[in-house]
């Protein structure tokens, strides 16, 4: 059995008196993309942020990489984060910070490259995720979509991660937009050898990239496995989910 | 978990010259994580060497970007002809060597020739600006008249909206500032008179002080920091995320339903806050009159009459109408210029606030002189 790079074991998060997971657990192995899915409000991206440590759940283990991002303070904490990059649905860029900017700012942060250096990392960066080098010089506010999606992954991608979390990375993005994140992501994860877990609703791309999927219902991970195990599982949300007339199209093309 | 220590203990990045002949081995993880704890003993060591030699890539277990960044920066950019590497490292240098230089990130240094520039883009800006404010203007007076032929499209929830928000709830603070200024004011005048021996003039002078001027004055700026800055912020936010096109597409016109009952309100509120403000101030420096010099109350309020007449009042009323006017169009004004970014909003909220301020203070210097002879006894 592969090594586990995240580790979730018995947990509780409630918002108020509604109890979102409840002894939930989960394991993402080493080089593997693994999905999220699940109906609205099921807690996909509150399961995320948990990994990550945004958020603590109620009760239970987290492990990444072995250890618990919560426990750690200052310079290990940090050393941890720096592990993993993180793409947020709605990419979450430095909105007062030129593209080229926000790609530089964990760069500058860790105080370990001069200007030049910066510069050129963030044009291999600019390259890396299909961006001609121009795009440097853009605010936020005058990127498209998918271009948004570009410039996040390429932050999240600037302190050479061995993880990337990926909330909902093609939704908002046209068909062929969202085919074409799917392969850089591809190419990304053959190319740097990255353990990738995603939310997302989109049979496609749980279909194109995904090795592994995680159906997140009745509070719990309700199964688990290759997109053809899950199918076979006789739950009725997955059978809604992944083999209603819409599902089905997508499953077997 | 034993098993995943011993799977994920990383290689130390490591630079070896070769024992024979001149050259270089390097071994280990070269990747961001593992350089970054030693990076300044092996920048130095990379220092030392030269591209000419051969070099020995067998051993690296990872290269990524930081790596293969700080290799190409010792050989000069460009691979030395002597490389052996794996082919994965290969390509990943080859493709960063051939990558463009990147663009230049920052600006020109600005020269006199861009001073000039600068000062007429300054210029361009500031008259656009006051062409912007003048369409807002004419845009509002259309707006009302159109009210004024179908009444019943009136927003008046939003006026009432307002004037909760604006005024009501800004009597607390106002009161609160206004009896402290009385206080200050009746203290330090308190002191003088005491000199000469004119005790009862603190009437006049507290009275006409804080009527006349301070009443209103105080009442607009801070219903500008509190009120005005909000609707800024309000409108700025609005207009981030598309929901004045919303209102637009759905045949509401922003001005109209945003806009029009936010100045409306505010010219309607500011009379009474400012009103309140003076009373405040009144109250404030009749206390101190009664502690400091011993005039009663009941002296002190019979004076009254006797020390504002009318026209103080009418002219105090119809300042602060001006000025809630004002408050109100500079802080839609401002929000409706906000752009797409964080640093904008807070940058215009500022802006909004400062200028109405100013303006404030300098439209109250005007009607100071403008309105010299009126409300005076005698």
């Amino acid at each position: 059995m592969a090594e586990a790079v995240i580790e979730l074991r018995g947990i509780v998060t409630r918002f108020g008196k509604r109890v979102i997971h409840d002894r939930l657990d989960l394991a993402v192995h080493r080089g593997e993309v693994l999905a999220l899915v699940g109906g609205s409000g099921c807690g996909k991206t509150t399961l995320l942020r948990e990994m990550i440590g945004l958020q603590r759940p109620a009760a239970g283990v987290v492990r990444v990489f072995g250890q618990d991002p919560d426990r750690l303070r200052g310079a290990e904490r940090a050393a941890l984060r720096r592990r993993w990059g993180v793409l947020f649905q709605h990419g979450a860029l430095f909105s007062a910070l030129p593209v080229a900017d926000n790609i530089a700012f964990p760069l500058r942060e860790t105080r370990l490259f001069a200007a030049a250096e910066v510069a050129r990392l963030v044009a291999r960066k600019l390259a890396q995720v299909g961006l001609p080098p121009d795009t440097g010089d853009l605010l936020p506010a005058a990127l498209s979509g998918g271009m948004i999606k570009r410039v996040a992954l390429a932050r999240a991608l600037a302190l050479e991660p061995e993880l990337l979390l990926l909330d909902e990375p093609t939704a908002g993005l046209d068909p062929l937009a969202s085919e074409q994140f799917v392969s850089l992501i591809q190419a990304l994860r053959a190319a740097l050898g990255l353990t990738v877990v995603l939310v997302t609703h989109d049979l496609d791309t749980i279909r194109d990239l995904c090795d592994r999927v995680a159906v997140l219902a009745d509070r719990g991970v309700a199964a688990l496995g290759t997109l053809a195990q899950i199918t076979a599982v006789r739950h009725p949300f997955i059978q809604e989910y992944f083999l209603g007339t819409r599902g089905a199209r997508r499953v077997a093309g | 978990m034993a098993a995943i220590g011993a799977a994920t203990a990383r290689r130390e990045p490591q630079l070896r010259p070769l024992a024979a002949g001149a050259g270089w081995q390097l071994a280990g993880d070269w990747t961001l994580a593992q350089l970054a704890p030693r990076l300044r003993e092996l920048r130095r060591k990379l220092a030392a060497t030269s591209a000419a030699g051969s070099w020995e890539l067998d051993g690296l277990t990872a290269l990524d970007s930081a790596g293969a960044l700080l290799l190409l920066e010792a050989w000069g950019g460009t691979l030395p002809a002597a490389l052996r590497a794996p082919e994965r490292q290969r390509l990943l240098l080859e493709e960063f060597a051939a990558s463009a230089p990147p663009p230049k990130l920052r600006r020109a240094r600005p020269s006199p020739a861009g001073l000039v520039a600068a000062l007429g883009d300054r210029v361009l800006t500031a008259s656009g600006q006051l062409g912007a404010a003048l369409a807002l203007l004419g845009q509002l007076l259309l707006e009302l008249v159109a009210v004024a032929a179908v009444p019943q499209r009136f927003p008046a929830r939003e006026l009432s909206a307002t004037l909760y928000k604006a005024g009501l709830l800004a009597l607390p603070i106002t009161g609160l500032v206004g009896l402290l200024i009385g206080v200050v004011l009746s203290y330090l005048s308190a002191l003088q008179l005491k000199l000469f021996g004119a005790e009862t003039f603190i009437v006049d002078l507290v009275g006409l002080a804080t009527a006349r001027e301070l009443g209103p004055l105080l009442a607009a700026i801070l219903v500008a920091g509190r009120s005005g800055s909000a609707m800024t912020a309000e409108l700025g936010v609005m207009r981030l995320t598309e929901e004045l096109d919303a209102l637009r597409v759905m045949g509401v016109s922003p001005f109209r339903r945003l806009i029009l009952p936010k100045v409306l309100a505010l010219g309607l509120l500011m009379p009474l806050v400012a009103f309140w403000t003076s009373l405040c101030g009144i109250v404030g420096g009749m206390l101190v009159a009664d502690l400091e010099l011993g005039l009663t109350f009941g002296q002190f309020l019979s004076g009254l009459p006797g020390a504002i007449p009318l026209g103080t009042y009418w002219l105090s009323l119809w300042k602060s109408l001006a000025f809630g006017l004002v408050v109100g169009v500079v802080a839609c004004f401002y929000g409706l210029r906000v752009q797409p970014n964080t640093a904008s909003l807070g940058a215009e909220t500022t802006r909004s606030v400062v200028a109405s301020i100013t303006m404030v203070i300098a439209m109250d210097a005007l009607f100071a002189v403008a309105f010299r002879d009126v409300g005076w006894y005698g």
